[in-house]
């Protein structure tokens, strides 16, 4: 099958090249954004386009459509790490051939590469059955915040105070202070200073 | 000299079409992928490598702890942090961590083969356009430190004692004078001086200053 292969990741998208290839597979070509993909699958007509959702300059799934209705020949195969039920069907509804899940290995990549070119679709049962995974839940406390209180924390640590944090992070001080709630919560402490000292392993969490 | 590598990203499809292809290199070989989706202990089941390959987006902070990990290792791996990103601040804390190279992940494959020769040899790979950032932002952490550094000689004995106990999460006076047998008043006294003499506006941004301090 000729292949556009389209992810942000280039050293993913040579890599994976290299394997198809040894599958059987051409791949024509490699792009790292949405407006070189469209670009390469109008220059060489390949049979698919393998295509991240998660592009710099643009929504997978909108990328997906320009290309279902500018070039219908070209079949559109979803990698992604994005496979939560939602997301799954709205590609659906655009008419892609595949969903596959970037936790798989190469070779299964290619074989359902193959189901596509032999006219098939390739959803990964899990993408269709299994709800969206959800978080690993760490077992420290530290792992259960999210990227925002992370941030947060890690400005309590650098000694900032409320005012400094919320204008550096562009939201309002109430919205800041229930940031800082939040992490005191899920840390167990009872001060910005304490969860500062929890954070920099000065102290043991007091929460399981 | 074949070059050991080992692989740990979150996509385990990026790990093993990578694998594939560096196995194609002459010089290369590659003793294990590790698919992590969490941070922790990740290298107890890895085998021994010369250069790891990791990926530098795991989440909570998981790339550096890697890094951590792998220098307390005897005859211990030099680690390439792979990103999407190449922001200066994030470069600094990974070399700090003990990174020996950041890639781009849209950087090429080829980029990421001499990078790899590269630190197996000793060397240290950064993104050339960030290259200055990374060096003025390290010269800068360094000034900073230095000038915290005169700021807490300025100390007493007393008052570092005073700061230990913020620094530790103690932040009630009252908690501060019955751990070091002092009055509430002294101790009072004593943070007051803390912070003039730091020039500082809170407790947390004294403890702060110490951090980077010992962070040097």
């Amino acid at each position: 099958m000729r292949l556009v292969l389209c992810d942000d990741n280039r050293i993913l998208c040579e890599a994976l090249a290299a394997v198809l290839e040894s599958h059987g597979h051409r791949v024509v070509a490699i792009a790292i954004c949405a407006a070189d993909g469209i670009a390469a699958v109008s220059a060489y007509r390949p049979d698919a386009c393998l295509l991240d959702l998660r592009l710099p300059d643009g929504d997978g799934l909108d990328t997906a459509r320009t290309m279902g209705r500018c070039h219908p020949d070209t079949k559109v195969v979803v990698l992604s790490c994005l496979t939560d039920p939602s997301t799954v069907a709205k590609a659906r509804r655009i008419g892609v051939a595949g969903f596959l899940r970037k936790d798989q290995s190469p070779v299964s990549i290619a074989a359902a590469l193959n189901v596509v070119a032999g006219g098939g679709v390739a959803f990964d049962a899990r993408t269709v059955l299994r709800p969206g995974r959800a978080a690993p839940s760490g077992h420290q406390p530290l792992g259960t915040l999210t990227p925002r209180e992370t941030e947060v924390l890690r400005r309590i640590v650098a000694g900032q105070s409320t005012r400094q944090m919320a204008s550096e992070m562009n939201v309002s001080v109430s919205t800041l202070r229930s940031y800082v709630k939040n992490i005191l919560a899920k840390l167990g402490a009872h001060s910005r200073l304490q969860a500062a000292a929890i954070a920099s392993g000065r102290q043991y969490p007091s929460v399981a | 000299m074949v070059i050991r590598v080992l692989i740990a990203d979150q996509e385990r499809i990026f790990a093993e079409a990578l694998a594939v292809r560096l196995a194609d290199e002459d010089d290369m070989t590659v003793v294990g992928t590790l698919h992590v989706t969490r941070s922790g202990h990740l290298l107890t089941r890895a085998e021994p490598a010369d250069v790891m390959v990791v990926d530098g987006d795991l989440p909570d902070d998981g790339a550096n702890r890697l890094c951590a990990e792998v220098s307390g290792r005897a005859g211990s791996s030099r680690v390439i942090a792979l990103s999407c990103s190449s922001e200066p601040e994030r470069i600094v804390t990974a070399i700090r961590a003990g990174a020996a190279a950041w890639v781009r992940k849209d950087q090429s494959l080829e980029d990421l083969l001499r990078v790899i020769r590269g630190v197996a040899r000793g060397e240290t790979w950064l993104p050339p356009s960030e290259t200055g950032n990374v060096v003025r932002l390290l010269l800068h952490e360094q000034d900073q430190r230095r000038e915290h550094e005169r700021l807490l000689a300025s100390l007493t004995p007393r008052e570092r004692a005073v700061l230990a106990c913020l620094a530790e999460g103690t932040g009630h006076r009252d908690a501060i004078a019955r751990q070091l047998g002092l009055s509430v008043n002294t101790v009072r006294t004593h943070l007051q001086n803390i912070m003039a003499k730091l020039g500082v506006h809170s407790a947390l941004e004294a403890v702060a200053l110490t951090r980077d301090h010992r962070g040097g």
